[in-house]
């Protein structure tokens, strides 16, 4: 990358988004995000700025909008070692030099990447921001890629593989995102697989992360009491010299190919529990369901009063751990109900997750589960102001999206207006027992013919 | 109705009792610690504008106060806490937006809740009714049992780190309650009766022992007042019972070495540390201290030098889990060599011998303290880890306001108060160890 001298005097644009369309109302309290600055440089990088006077600390986010989906097939893991890269050497420190300095300013630097995104992501008192922004700008753009630390962060991405086999629940959710995507970008594992990891090669990390980190595929949230200080002249100071041009990274759609129903059988003797996945295909970040089906999926077992938590585990005593959840992706989804319960329970327990969809799937739920869960979502909500980090990501999701903050309104809008119906008819419409998958891991040697019923047995 | 003194209120700022730890960070919350008329310690942190508010009611009786052949007892009750006949705590916190949840310790047990502001007088009023009944149905606590051997499984057995860290604590703490499964043996649990729940809520269970803490944008009056009117009616408990009060003891070296299904081998070390009535709490502050300098962030010295250097560590991280009798210096590594644990755990001891010998600079100590002041100010973000940090500080100090002035000591340790800790955990006779062979079958 080039960090060459600025290229004329960056434009810079301040928005102000009127206060009215970022508030709500819950429980009787305003909730209200903070009045975004949004700046634009020269270079085709946008920066966010959030106020938040009570803050401590000052938040800083850089986001790449490409992740692991981007990977090739066969080179699993491409983007997360590009994004580990960034913190191991530039081209005036190496990896030890910069992790001094890092700790030196008492901030920890969190690089993490995920199907959707790279985050680099870093807190500091407020008078250390400056130095702050100046380290992101230099891993960012001067970073070398040096071959010893390629194999040291590949040897580290080995291990923790490993250790993800430790975890039944683990092993469950990844098997189910290969079958329910398999083939396309949501199906690949973040960390890649020991095979794929073994394949990269120094230029093929080289080559990526040229495709990636360019300014006009980022954007920059500071968060924090910024009022003090002048945020503004220091990210231009820092980024707005930063020119990459070049082709950028293509990420593939994420259709979802999965016919069901499936059952998977990964037999694990040594596990002492069978972990279950029971899944089905859900909805994007933008789908109009989205509201009814996050109602539903709380009421199924998204909370401790919730069907599934009262039935199975309070009443019947069959699992500890049990509930349901909602991942919502860019482009596709997830309805997922997790467990674990000893082998001899398995069968019992997956039976009483049916039967718990099938009640809410025939009988609407009553006015005060749907307030219940509403209360929850408002509750959510109002959480997403408390700090700094908590804004941060929450503007750099909605950047990523094209969404601006009038958004949580909607949501709060759109959450009031979803009534009984709504919930019956997503409920009908996405607990599609055709479309379901079973991933069980642990001791199931032995459970085959009891399941068989359940779907094709899937590998 | 009795109330309580406003002459009794005492209320000060974070910044007043902690002015060396906060500099610099704007924080603006005021403490308020009360009694109310039947002995509950009430603390109201105020935070104007914070979002939500949350709630701890915390007991001071834990794993430590079970009888010895009732193992699980403490974490048993703590469940059949939200099973209650005729009280659905989960219900009717969650139809306001709430959450609830709860934890057992080996000091204590602790009920929390997070909601919108608005809900504090009906989270009290339930609490009162939740405290103020007794009532254990036996199919309920047969339904609860099933679940707490789930909650086993899951947490220990069903992980080879779940097990290193049981077996690291019955190793560290021989014959001392904190020693002991905080969730209790298969065999424990199929002794567990209603008897000894009821047992256990009519002895522990009383305002003598319960401190409430509660963080949001409050009037600290007005939730005293509302304490007062709900818990502050809880009757004085009737059996005057003593808790178990011994010092953790000086632990023999031991090393254990398991062999179990893998995928990587581990190694745990752990010293007893902070023992009352020594050097503590300024032995715990370095212990703090030495955690930083051991293994916060890439260039700490156990990550730089066995993770980043010699490549025989692929995790590392030390930590202090802090107890009222004895604090317990854990170092936890994960090696990518699945064979044999033990050069990593002699890597690691080298380390700790280096510290002893060589002095840490002022370079270090300065990053080691800038690094905690900063996580300790982040523990001070949001009212539900507020409320955490207090519960946690009440359990450890029994007063909120000098246990809070406390989280500021780490200022003041010097590099030979480090080296001492260094020489002690590196003493033969003062650390124990678990290494964890990774095989190919159990």
């Amino acid at each position: 990358m080039i960090f060459g001298p600025a290229q004329g005097k960056p434009f810079m644009r301040t928005i102000a988004i009127a206060l009215a369309a970022a508030s709500f109302s819950a429980g009787g309290n305003e909730v209200m995000i903070p009045h975004p600055t949004e700046v634009f440089m020269g270079n085709g990088m946008k920066a966010l700025l959030l106020t938040k006077e009570d803050s401590p600390l000052v938040t800083t986010l850089v986001r790449f909008y490409s992740g692991s989906r981007s990977d090739p097939p066969g080179k699993e893991g491409l983007t997360e070692v590009c994004a580990r890269m960034l913190a191991r050497g530039t081209k005036t420190q190496s990896a030890a030099k910069i992790a001094v300095a890092i700790d030196k300013l008492g901030g920890a630097l969190d690089l993490d990447a995920d199907h959707e995104s790279i985050d680099l992501f870093l807190e500091l008192r407020l008078q250390d921001h400056e130095k702050g922004l100046k380290l992101l700008s230099t891993l960012i753009s001067e970073s070398t890629f040096p071959d010893d630390e390629i194999e040291l962060v590949i040897d580290q991405m080995v291990s923790e593989i490993r250790a993800i086999k430790e975890s039944p629940s683990a092993t469950a959710q990844l098997k189910f995102r290969n079958i329910l995507y398999r083939g396309r970008g949501y199906g690949r594992p973040v960390l890649g697989t020991e095979t794929s990891l073994k394949r990269l090669s120094p230029g093929d990390i080289r080559d990526h992360a040229r495709k990636l980190f360019v300014p006009q595929n980022s954007i920059l949230i500071a968060a924090g009491p910024l009022r003090r200080v002048e945020p503004i002249q220091w990210i231009h100071a820092s980024f707005g010299s930063w020119q990459e041009e070049g082709p950028r990274v293509r990420t593939e759609e994420a259709a979802q190919k999965f016919e069901g129903p499936a059952v998977v059988l990964i037999d694990r003797p040594e596990f002492s529990q069978v972990d279950l996945l029971i899944g089905y295909p859900g909805v994007s970040a933008k789908s109009p369901d989205r509201f009814a089906l996050r109602l539903a999926s709380l009421i199924l077992g998204g909370a401790t009063s919730s069907r599934l938590f009262q039935k199975l585990r309070a009443e019947d005593g069959l699992s500890y751990d049990l509930g349901s959840s909602m991942a919502i992706r860019h482009h596709a989804g997830e309805i997922l109900i997790a467990g674990a319960t000893r082998k001899e329970s398995a069968v019992d327990l997956i039976r009483g997750i049916d039967k718990t969809i099938s009640q809410l799937r025939d009988d609407p739920p009553s006015t005060q589960e749907l307030a219940r869960a509403k209360a929850l979502i408002r509750t959510d909500l109002a959480g997403l102001t408390e700090t700094s980090d908590h804004l941060a990501i929450f503007a750099a999701e909605l950047a990523q999206l094209d969404l601006d903050s009038s958004h949580l309104e909607e949501t709060h809008r759109m959450i009031e207006a979803v009534d009984t119906d709504a919930i019956r008819r997503v409920v009908r419409k996405y607990f599609d027992l055709k479309r379901r998958l079973i991933v069980l891991v642990g001791p199931v040697a032995g459970l085959r013919e009891a399941v068989r019923p359940l779907g094709r047995i899937a590998q | 109705m009795n109330s309580p003194s406003s002459a009794s209120h005492r209320t000060s700022t974070l910044a007043d009792l902690a002015p060396r730890l906060t500099e610099g960070f704007g924080t603006e919350i005021s403490i308020t610690t009360a009694r109310l008329s039947n002995g509950i310690e009430t603390v109201v942190l105020t935070s104007p504008t914070a979002p939500l508010m949350s709630t701890q009611l915390v007991l001071n009786c834990g794993n430590r106060d079970v009888p010895e052949d009732r193992g699980g007892l403490a974490h048993c009750v703590e469940h059949m806490m939200f099973k209650i006949p005729g009280l659905s705590m989960d219900e009717e916190i969650e139809d306001l937006g709430g959450s609830c949840n709860a934890y057992t310790t080996q000091d204590g047990t602790g009920y929390l809740t997070d909601s919108l502001p608005g809900a504090l007088d009906t989270i009290l009023a339930l609490e009162r009714r939740r405290f103020g009944k007794t009532e254990i149905a036996p199919a309920s606590l047969e339904a609860e049992l099933q679940v707490i051997l789930e909650e086993r499984l899951q947490a220990v057995e069903n992980s080879p780190i779940g097990t290193v860290f049981e077996e690291i604590y019955a190793l560290a703490y021989p014959g001392h309650p904190y020693g002991r499964s905080i969730l209790g043996t298969p065999a424990d649990l199929e002794q567990t009766t209603v008897e000894d729940c009821r047992r256990f809520i009519a002895s522990q269970y009383v305002p003598e022992r319960m401190a409430l803490i509660v963080a949001g944008p409050l009037v600290s009056s007005k939730v005293i007042d509302l304490a007062e009117e709900s818990l502050g009616q809880l009757p004085p408990g009737q059996e005057n019972t003593v808790r178990f009060a011994s010092t953790a003891p000086s632990n023999p070296a031991q090393h254990l070495s398991l062999c179990k299904k893998a995928e990587l081998s581990a190694v745990s070390l752990a010293t007893v540390v902070g023992r009352p009535g020594l050097s503590e709490p300024r032995e715990s502050a370095a212990a703090e201290l030495l955690t930083v300098i051991l293994t916060w962030g890439d260039s700490s010295r156990l990550i730089r030098s066995l993770v980043h250097e010699r490549r025989i560590a692929f995790d590392i991280e030390a930590g202090l889990q802090e107890y009222e009798l004895g604090s317990l210096l854990l170092i936890e590594a994960r090696s990518p060599d699945r064979r044999d644990p033990s050069g990593l755990r002699d890597a690691i001891q080298k380390e700790l011998h280096s510290l002893a010998e060589i002095p840490i600079s002022e370079e270090e100590i300065e990053k080691a303290k800038r690094i905690l002041a900063i996580e300790t100010v982040k523990l001070m973000r949001t009212s539900s880890s507020q409320a955490d940090l207090v519960s946690g500080i009440h359990l450890l100090h029994g007063c909120a306001q000098a246990g809070i002035r406390s989280l500021e000591t780490f200022l003041d340790v010097t590099a030979h108060d480090i080296a001492q800790l260094a020489e002690k955990v590196t003493r033969s006779d003062e650390t124990v160890c678990v290494s964890l062979q990774a095989s190919e079958s159990e």
